[in-house]
């Protein structure tokens, strides 16, 4: 059986609320919510470690900036 | 790594066989895999070539070599807090089918749009399962595509993503999406070389799973 | 690379139902291209090449959307808004300028309920001769030009135009 570890998270007012606003607009539980946006960390640490680079893309006015992930 | 007992069909006889649906597999399975299909993906193509079936009608997949690409699927492998989860359908201790699924980046375009959904970046079913045009060759195991599809779905669920899916179909696969998975079809998509995208929202989830 | 843990999925205790309706599927093809195409194996578009719309066809999209929009009686922003489009899809498509996606289209289908093919068609992202609606396309396109209510006779050839969407 998988074995389940406990962490507590203390949060400020305005990072609890900004949680909960992307609980509510993806329709998640704050629960699920860090664990995409973990493994969204993980996926872009995975990809910078390899030498790719991450960017943002404005494809109407055609711009292109690279987010700066630091290692 | 966990396994849940199923059935394929034996075309020849007809009968049931035992199958496993295994939820958690390694890049090293993916290998494995690619390495018992080559050779019958290559006896594939001598047969294709000797009866000179027409390229267009030659498996979209055949010449698709993961083997060669192991450097770059690194990024790709499964793990905890891994966006890459990847599942496997076992029979007669041979892989007939693996899917790779992707649960981030790839936000819904069905309403409400813009949600997360499990993509799937890969789907194959071992060559021997296949029915290529023009050398009569009929699948060994048939029921393969619907459970590894049934896989993603679940997965989704589990994530709470309410069990929605897309993907981009090659053309030989379209009907197979469209009708037995009952996904809906939102046409070519210039981002991926005019591969039709297809998504299942949380309702027809529901009824692919018979929770209806 | 070994395998690592994942939380199992759950399965029900009966998927007899869903293993029949696998074993049944038509397989012949279940491959998909995602993954080859982030890689570059993808050798040739093999996707379906959508021939380029017919003016009359992106003409007749535009009054759809235009008379459509002014039968509910909404501005742009909230028709808009009402139907999970973005103002400038909406603008676009009363405007004949651009190709519309197939997920504007979608939208659009569910939102007025006509057949999503059907407008794939008249965009030009399907291959599909449909002498009827090419005709239907065509006199509706040389309707009369959009004014703030519609009259009785626009009225009526929307509501002639949607029937012919239906499947």
């Amino acid at each position: 059986m998988l074995a389940k570890r406990t962490m507590t998270l203390n949060l400020t007012a305005a990072e609890m609320e900004a949680l909960e606003g992307l609980a509510r607009r993806k329709d998640l539980s704050k629960t699920a919510v860090i664990r995409q946006a973990l493994r969204l960390y993980q996926l872009v640490d995975t990809r910078v470690a390899q030498g790719e680079k991450l960017f943002f893309e404005d494809e109407l006015q055609r711009k292109k900036s690279e987010l700066m992930v630091l290692g | 790594m966990s396994t849940h007992a199923t059935k394929l069909k034996h075309v020849a006889t007809g009968k049931l066989v035992d199958a496993e649906l295994h939820d958690s597999l390694s890049l090293d399975d993916l290998l494995d895999a690619e390495a018992l299909w080559a050779p019958a993906k290559i006896q594939i193509a001598r047969e294709l070539l000797n009866r000179s079936v027409p390229r267009s009608e030659w498996p979209q997949s055949l010449h698709w070599n993961w083997a060669e690409k192991a450097i770059t699927l690194k990024p790709y492998a499964p793990g905890p807090f891994s966006a890459y989860r990847l599942f496997g359908l076992r029979a007669e201790e041979r892989w007939q089918g693996l899917l790779l699924g992707c649960c981030v980046g790839h936000p819904t375009r069905l309403a409400p749009v813009g949600r997360d959904l499990v993509y799937v970046e890969f789907v194959e079913t071992a060559p021997w399962n296949w029915q290529p045009s023009g050398i009569g060759q009929g699948p060994l195991f048939k029921g393969t595509g619907l459970q590894l599809v049934e896989l993603a779905v679940r997965w989704s669920e589990d994530l709470d993503f309410r069990g929605r899916v897309g993907l981009h179909s090659l053309p030989q696969a379209d009907s197979f999406y469209r009708g037995a998975c009952g996904m809906s079809d939102l046409g070519p998509d210039p981002k991926y070389r005019q591969l039709r995208y297809f998504e299942l929202d949380e309702s027809h989830a529901r009824t692919f799973l018979e929770e209806n | 690379m070994a395998g690592t843990p994942h939380k199992p999925l759950r399965f029900p205790s009966n998927r007899e139902n869903l293993i029949a309706r696998a074993i049944a599927a038509d397989e012949a093809g279940v491959s998909v291209g995602g993954l080859a195409a982030e890689l570059g194996m993808l050798r040739e578009a093999p996707g379906a090449e959508p021939r380029p719309p017919t003016s009359c066809g992106l003409d007749a999209l535009a009054r759809l959307v235009q008379f459509a929009r002014r039968d509910h009686a909404l501005a742009p922003d909230q028709f808009a808004s009402r139907f999970g489009l973005d103002l400038r899809e909406l603008v676009d498509l009363e405007s004949a300028r651009n190709v519309p996606e197939p997920r504007v289209l979608h939208q659009l289908s569910v939102a007025l309920k006509v057949s999503y093919e059907k407008l794939l068609v008249l965009a030009g992202h399907r291959v599909h001769r449909d002498e009827t609606l090419e005709r239907e396309a065509l006199r509706f396109a040389a309707s009369s030009r959009p004014m703030d209510k519609l009259s009785k006779s626009e009225s009526q050839a929307l509501h002639d135009f949607i029937r012919a969407l239906h499947d």
